[in-house]
């Protein structure tokens, strides 16, 4: 193993100069203001992803509450389903699975790829103003030690 | 005390994590102004491993201490500093060093006085950055080879040669110095 020496004394002992009294505060300053900046900038794009989103979607979301007013549909569905579930499992799992095929079909046949970039951009900016709500290291274990693990450094 | 600080910024107390910054911001500052040019550099390079720390505080670790950890985040910050200058040693250092094993006669003994630690300190300053990477980070933030290694990247016996290397240059200018 390594043997201390004289020299490893005299580096341990070696003067240098000693930090300003305010640096410390001065530090707490800038990361204040980073952090207020940050907190800016995410809030900025949230917004702009949340305003180009609903604009990007809006011919949808109109066409979809029209057809909601327009139709009762919903009660229509709901019906269709409890006749399919009482005629058998297996009709149930058939119908279902058409009918899944079919929503999906049909939302990809109605929906623009701008609509689809609107929702995407509305997602996005609601998991960023998420991001921006939950606290920090919400997901955080701690040890008896207090000390987190688990998570990736 | 310190844990719960830290659990406590970890979770977005700024208070706790200024209260971190008081405690660590003088040993860190020693460690620091050793690797750079002057203290205007050390101070920059302070602030951004709070800014980083504060940053990365939800993914901390706590199978490390937190000052290593606070020292390697410097570190990283003061060798992408060094990266536009030359991080490599001079081949001529790496040449003077091996001229001057350990077993040499030295004039440690005689060094007592704070003017012999004040040529020593600028005999530091003197060294390559590699070399005064591994004085500052052993000596002043008292890490442990391991440590060292971590925090530069570096493996275990590169950290162990700079280091013997670095003493040696130490040894040669002290002794000039003295005559």
């Amino acid at each position: 193993m390594d043997r201390r020496d004289d020299l490893d004394r005299i580096l341990e002992r070696l003067p240098s100069d000693a930090p300003r009294r305010d640096l410390a505060a001065d530090i707490s300053r800038y990361v204040r203001g980073k952090r207020r900046s940050a907190f800016s900038r995410r809030l900025a794009l949230t917004l702009a992803l949340a305003i180009s989103g609903l604009w990007l979607s809006s011919p949808l979301f109109s066409a979809l509450v029209a057809s909601l007013k327009g139709s009762g549909s919903s009660l229509a569905m709901l019906l269709d389903w409890i006749q399919a579930s009482l005629a058998g499992l297996e009709s149930f799992v058939s119908y279902t699975w058409n009918g899944l095929t079919g929503l999906q079909t049909g939302i990809a046949d109605s929906i623009s790829a701008s609509a689809w970039l609107g929702l995407a951009a509305l997602g996005l900016s609601c998991l960023l103003a998420l991001d921006q709500l939950l606290p920090r290291g919400a997901d955080a274990e701690f040890t008896s030690n207090g000390y987190h693990k688990g998570a990736e450094a | 005390m310190e844990q719960e600080l830290i659990r406590r910024a970890r979770t977005g107390d700024q208070g706790a994590f200024e209260s971190l910054i008081n405690i660590y911001t003088p040993s860190l500052f020693k460690v620091v102004r050793r690797m750079t040019i002057d203290t205007y550099e050390a101070e920059a390079i302070l602030q951004e491993t709070f800014w980083r720390i504060w940053k990365a505080l939800p993914r901390y670790q706590g199978d490390r201490h937190f000052f290593p950890y606070l020292v390697t985040v410097a570190t990283n910050l003061v060798r992408d500093a060094w990266r536009k200058e030359r991080w490599l040693l001079p081949d001529e250092y790496e040449a003077l060093a091996d001229q001057f094993p350990d077993n040499l006669p030295t004039p440690e003994t005689q060094i007592e006085a704070a003017e012999r630690l004040q040529v020593l300190a600028e005999a530091v300053a003197d060294l390559p950055p590699a070399y005064r990477a591994v004085i500052a980070l052993r000596y002043d933030a008292g890490l442990s080879y391991e440590e060292v290694a971590a925090a530069l990247g570096l493996p275990l016996n590169t950290v162990r040669t700079h280091l013997r290397r670095a003493k040696a240059v130490l040894r040669q200018k002290l002794e000039t110095f003295y005559g």
